[in-house]
């Protein structure tokens, strides 16, 4: 073997992990399965009964229109992980209210996981991105402690759905979890996605919209009216 | 005829709180027929919003009696209620009014929305990055309520109580959407 073939090799053997990595970045990315994302099942498997679903209640009206979408669902057959950041004591009061008045009898157990914000009330902003590596720090140690990892996980836009969401999907690339992720944009967003948005929905399985035109904007985007 | 004002549980509307409470406003309504204000002013940490409402009542000289957070006062034949926030606010006061005067806010304009009341929104300008300015138009385009300044609130009341606003009715999605959507995924994470 001459040196050149030698060094041809040595490189193709050093770039094998970062081909390997990129093939397994587009298997998973849901931007690039987008045909097989839209799908409805009326039944839920019998297996399928006790999965996790991790619903993040991000503040005031974030919180206020989660809850209200929920009203509409029934997670009886879930267990559930509801997300808070620390010291939001009424979104932890709307979801607990929600539990007793919806979820009294579900033979599956509800918890509560808390994340501590990157930033207190009245501290300034030294730097952003100190902060966002933080605010990624802790939502890591968070999920970190949690006993199993939740099959769905439900977000509608906070800037904590952002690290959440990342992590998460992290560890699905890394074949940790099998986490999918269903994000759904506010009301009050009618003609632009939200930051959280826009940079979610990459990663999002589902992308749900609740105005008509801004699907139209975006291939991804499904419309069907008003969740609320 | 009675009126219920929403200003928010999160972040208090205090310039909603101070148009609702002034003396004009109390007159105005009343001459169009009011006998009842209902008034939610609001949950923010520490009780300001409480200090704030109790302030603005002070300043348009009303008498008042305040039994835990919740006020009551009159004004001639207008009887007046005030309270900070209620954990059922569509069964115990939405569904007993006449017409709902309401900050911006989706989950409040649904609630209203929701139970076919007359709705008047009011914007608050002085919340950064306002999504709610399109949020209120696009619901005032579909006939669904609409908008008004503080200023021109009590005019706005007058004119729903006397044409009797015809509005139309508010349609939600088919509510069994997102439980397919989660039954799919949880299927497809197995």
């Amino acid at each position: 073997m001459n040196s050149e073939t030698k060094l041809v090799l040595k490189v193709a053997i050093g770039l094998l992990p970062f081909f390997v990595l990129a093939i397994r970045l587009l298997s998973i990315l849901p931007i690039l399965n987008a045909d097989a994302t839209v799908g409805f099942s009326e039944i839920l498997p019998k297996d399928c009964k006790g999965s996790n679903v991790m619903v993040l209640l991000g503040s005031g009206g974030h919180t206020g229109e989660m809850i209200r979408i929920l009203e509409n669902v029934d997670l009886n057959e879930f267990s559930r992980t509801w997300v808070t950041s620390s010291g939001d004591s009424k979104s932890i009061l709307k979801c607990k209210t929600y539990e007793e008045d919806h979820l009294s009898g579900s033979i599956y157990s509800a918890s509560f996981l808390s994340l501590h914000r990157a930033r207190s009330v009245g501290e300034p902003i030294t730097s952003s991105i100190k902060n966002t590596l933080l605010s990624f720090y802790y939502t890591f140690q968070a999920v970190y402690t949690l006993p199993n990892l939740p099959s769905v996980l439900l977000l509608n836009g906070p800037g904590t759905s952002v690290p959440l969401a990342y992590i998460l999907f992290g560890l699905r690339f890394l074949g940790l979890a099998n986490t999918r992720i269903i994000y759904i944009e506010s009301l009050a967003r009618v003609n632009s996605l939200s930051l959280s948005g826009k940079l979610l929905l990459p990663i999002s399985d589902r992308f749900i919209v609740q105005w008509e035109q801004l699907s139209m904007q975006y291939k991804r985007a499904e419309y069907y009216g008003i969740l609320l | 005829m009675s009126v219920l004002i929403l200003t928010g549980a999160t972040v208090t509307f205090r310039s909603l709180i101070d148009q609702v409470t002034s003396k004009e406003f109390i007159t105005d309504i009343s001459k169009a027929g009011i006998s009842k204000l209902f008034i939610q002013y609001g949950n923010e940490s520490a009780n300001k919003s409480q200090i704030y409402f109790e302030s603005s009542i002070k300043k348009s000289g009303l008498l008042y009696e305040n039994t835990d957070g919740i006020y009551n006062s009159k004004s001639g034949s207008l009887q007046i209620l005030a309270f900070p926030f209620s954990s059922d606010i569509s069964g115990e006061y939405i569904e007993q009014v006449d017409i709902v005067v309401s900050h911006a806010g989706t989950g409040s304009i649904i609630d209203v929305l929701k139970l076919d009341k007359p709705l008047i929104v009011v914007v608050n300008e002085s919340l950064m990055d306002n999504h709610q300015v399109d949020v209120a138009n696009e619901f005032k385009k579909l006939n669904y309520c609409t908008i008004s300044t503080c200023s021109g609130l009590s005019n706005e009341v007058a004119r729903i109580f006397k044409e009797e606003a015809k509005f139309d009715k508010f349609e939600s999605c088919s509510s069994s959407v997102m439980q397919s959507v989660i039954y799919n995924e949880v299927k497809l994470a197995h």
